[in-house]
């Protein structure tokens, strides 16, 4: 009978590996019966993206409608309201137990936003964040963790043999090297380490969540919406003001997820849509200049092909595990400061002083500045958090919850929205997705993602459709249609786990040994850029 | 509102008169770090000038490792910062190239003035465009650098917390006058490895005479070594004295092993323990462990170094990898 380590290393040395067996490579059994086969049995595997939110779950527990909306609750969509009565009735049940599904404040808070109470928010995360399925740095200590990430991230070190992730960071700079405006500038990143020390660990990971949900200074659908929801400022420095996704601009954070959730849910919610749509989540084409004429089995080829699963050993010091249940702390907090400045629920925005965001309970917003220690720190520099209301001079903001108003967006909105962000840090707890890489990590075991031929007969006519919709050959309905068509083929084959056949994972390199296994695809990886090399190469 | 007596680390008792005009704003708050630490030693082990309470920081090792996250975050963008900063002075040279006693000043301190590389930065420098010398070329003959240096220096900010949590854990009142003054003589060794830290994550000279910089940053690899060396002393010593004077027995009304007391499970001092000397090697091993990594980061940085200036051959055996 192999070890568990033994049959670990047997699958890191197979040159195929199919995306469901990557669940095996977590050794520790208690850790799938506890964290995670909980989790899918109460959850279902989840759909869900970080950008446009359009959710769907097994049960249908939790959803949301294709603003990112949390739909279930709010009676804002008339002609779903049979349908809404069920979702709220369903959640009720799944989410909570008999006693706190009877408690009004806990239904109006899912029903209408209305704040919860500190203490009424202390009983729900007992319930909502059950203590067995927290994953802590000791549970994760020393076990594999996955990430999905674009060719275009990675750099090979010839000199090491070794890939590399960039940081955004360094991407963004990469990118702009012809003077973009985009690309971090020396004050920029003085300016956001100055402004880092004066929030709390807890919002930093707010902000590394949901950066530009939160509030973003990019230009909004309209010219009379805004994005700009909280505003960083520095005490005495008003110049310095940013928005939390400019804060994380230069961030070198990336996401990573457990081998059990990566392949039940990470992996399915980032590649499927980038292979049939040609963009990924973010809008980015998947390939940069794609070859014209193409066959369509040819390009979803090539599209698999600029992705690759990185596989890493999770430690305590490269990688940071979010504490959901204070990210659920933060945003009642600040819904709660929002509810008690203004009274009137149907109050305009636009017509309120900004709010200035106070720390209750201590330490959640700002961080504690060692209160008995007579030493302090310059660096910790008091900053200002604010929901900027008048000083915008905009009537309606551009928040998911508030597509009922479009002529101003009212207190309501604002809390139903904080609402909605609470929950989907419910969401994102049951499926611990959000390990942190810091800084610049090399890679461990790289490998691509291939079609099957079953897979590629399968995508081919899904991709077509998708194409069509791209290049407006449909109506609108028809369009709508052909969506409801893709979403039909692909969930089933998701959830039965049909899609295991369709693709596998190639090994590429890795190992304690540096291994390359295939060279092809190793050549296909962008070296580091030297200039010496560059040049000796050319005298050659 | 009455005025507090607060002290805060100033970077100015560190810089002070030097030829430092641009810093690394990220490793800003590891010095101060480091300073706090320090100074806490200073004020446990009863160094003169430092009995103030001002100068021993109050600490949880929960808020040690919370404030070391932060510096951490910091650390992460070395390798942006050294870029941008670079960058910035190699277009300063390009501006002020034809001013006069610019080369002269240049020739004074190289690493400021990147129109003294050979390749690098010294394009941009050239030709007054970023373009010249990319960050992706940067990265291409830095990066596996700057991950070892980042790795390393957040290995050091470890180390450094557990040395606090030893400081302060364990009753510095019950080392005797002469082990006090040991680690007063250890601390101040540390001191002086640490300011050439300073000077290989920054990559310039912070005084006059360490304008030859790699000779500087080869003399602070071998002090390392020579710290290195003195550590079993210390060690020694240590148990010498536990020879000499013997450990008092423990009272029995708090002696959990006493069988007459069943209710008291109080743990006992450390230094009140015959393991106290297992208490002082890990204080010792958190030492070793610091400069271990620092002399890591002084031959990355030697390596860094060679990448654009002159470096003589029989310094490049000591930078190999394998050296």
């Amino acid at each position: 009978m192999p070890t568990i380590k033994e049959h670990r290393e047997k699958l890191l040395d197979k040159k195929r590996l199919k995306v469901s067996e990557l669940r095996d490579l977590v050794d520790e059994k208690e850790l799938c019966r506890t964290a995670y086969k909980e989790a899918k049995i109460t959850w279902g595997r989840y759909f869900h993206s970080p950008v446009d939110k359009v959710a769907a779950a097994e049960q249908g527990v939790f959803s949301f409608d294709r603003y990112g909306a949390f739909r279930g609750a709010d009676n804002t969509l008339p002609e779903n309201s049979n349908e809404t009565h069920t979702n709220f009735q369903k959640l009720l049940q799944e989410l909570l137990p008999r006693r706190e599904a009877k408690d009004p404040d806990v239904r109006n808070w899912l029903l209408t936003g209305e704040p919860l109470s500190a203490e009424k928010v202390q009983s729900l995360k007992k319930i909502l964040f059950p203590a067995r399925l927290k994953l802590t740095n000791e549970l994760l200590f020393d076990q594999p963790i996955c990430r999905l990430v674009h060719r275009n991230q990675l750099r090979r070190d010839l000199d090491y043999q070794v890939v590399y992730q960039l940081t955004p960071g360094q991407l963004r700079l990469i990118d702009g090297v012809d003077e973009n405006a985009n690309a971090p500038t020396l004050d920029d990143l003085h300016r956001n380490q100055r402004l880092y020390w004066g929030i709390s660990e807890t919002f930093q990971s707010l902000v590394a969540m949901f950066d530009s949900d939160l509030g973003s200074r990019r230009k909004a659908k309209s010219a009379y919406m805004t994005k700009e929801f909280i505003k960083l400022t520095r005490e005495h420095h008003q110049s310095d003001v940013l928005a939390p996704d400019e804060l994380n601009k230069s961030s070198p954070l990336r996401f990573w997820a457990p081998p059990p959730v990566f392949c039940d849910s990470v992996f399915h919610m980032l590649f499927w849509r980038s292979m049939i749509t040609g963009t990924d989540l973010f809008g980015r084409e998947v390939i940069a200049k794609p070859a014209r004429k193409r066959s369509m089995k040819a390009t979803l080829a090539e599209r698999a092909s600029q992705y690759y699963v990185l596989i890493n050993w999770f430690n305590a010091a490269k990688f940071h595990l979010a504490d959901y249940e204070k990210l659920f702390d933060a945003l009642n907090a600040i819904a709660r400061t929002v509810g008690r400045v203004q009274r009137n629920r149907s109050a305009p925005l636009h017509g309120m002083k900004d709010i200035l965001l106070v720390d209750d309970p201590k330490g959640l917003l700002y961080p504690s500045y060692f209160p008995h220690s007579k030493v302090k720190f310059p660096r910790f520099k008091k900053v200002r958090l604010t929901i900027p209301c008048k000083s915008l001079d905009t009537r309606v903001w551009e928040l998911t919850s508030a597509k009922a108003s479009k002529v101003h967006t009212k207190v309501s909105d604002l809390l139903r929205y904080l609402r909605d962000k609470a929950l989907e840090t419910v969401i994102w707890s049951k499926y611990q997705m959000e390990i942190r890489s810091v800084g610049l990590i090399p890679i461990q075991h790289l490998y691509q993602v291939q079609f099957e031929k079953e897979g590629l007969d399968k995508l081919a006519p899904l991709a077509r459709e998708s194409q069509d919709i791209k290049n407006k050959l449909f109506t609108e309905a028809l369009a709508l249609r052909a969506e409801d068509y893709i979403n039909d083929v692909m969930k089933p084959a998701i959830f039965n786990g049909d899609t295991d056949h369709w693709v596998s994972l190639k090994r590429v390199c890795g190992g304690t040994y540096r291994r390359i296994d295939d060279k092809a695809a190793w050549d296909q990886l962008a070296t580091l850029k030297n200039p010496r090399s560059d040049k000796s190469s050319r005298k050659e | 509102m009455p005025k507090r007596n607060v002290r805060r680390p100033r970077l100015e008792e560190i810089f002070g008169k030097t030829l430092y005009k641009d810093r690394l704003e990220c490793l800003e708050s590891m010095i101060w770090y480091y300073q706090c630490i320090n100074e806490s030693i200073w004020y446990l082990a009863g160094r003169k000038g430092y009995d103030s309470e001002l100068n021993f920081a109050k600490w949880s090792p929960e808020q040690v490792r919370d404030f070391r996250r932060y510096i951490n975050t910091d650390l992460d963008n070395l390798s942006l910062e050294f870029y941008l900063q670079r960058a910035q002075w190699a277009i300063e040279c390009y501006d002020k190239r034809r001013e006069s006693g610019h080369h002269e000043e240049a020739r004074k301190n190289p690493s400021r003035y990147p129109c003294q590389m050979k390749g690098g930065f010294q394009l941009i420098a050239k030709s007054g465009k970023r373009s010249a010398y990319t960050y992706e070329q940067f990265l291409g003959e830095t990066l596996p650098i700057f991950v070892a240096v980042h790795s390393h220096l957040t290995s050091i900010n470890l180390a450094l917390g557990r040395l606090y949590y030893y400081i302060t854990e364990v009753p510095f009142s019950s080392f005797t006058p002469t082990g006090k003054t040991e680690i007063l003589h250890m601390t101040k060794e540390l001191e002086r490895l640490m300011l050439g830290l300073l000077v290989a994550t920054h990559l310039q000279p912070k005084e006059l005479w360490q304008t030859d910089l790699v000779n500087c940053l080869i003399s602070c690899r071998s002090d390392c070594f020579r710290f290195l060396e003195t550590i079993p002393r210390y060690y020694q010593n240590h148990r010498m004295r536990l020879v000499v004077f013997p450990i008092e027995p423990v009272p029995k009304d708090i002696d959990p092993y006493d069988s007459d007391n069943k209710d008291r499970y109080e743990p006992l001092p450390l230094s009140c323990v015959p393991w106290s000397a297992g208490a002082y090697l890990d204080f010792l091993d958190s030492y070793q462990s610091i400069v271990h990594h620092l002399r890591a980061v002084i031959v990355w940085s030697i390596r860094l170094y060679s990448l654009w200036y002159f470096v003589p051959r029989r310094y490049l055996t000591h930078i190999a990898p394998m050296a």
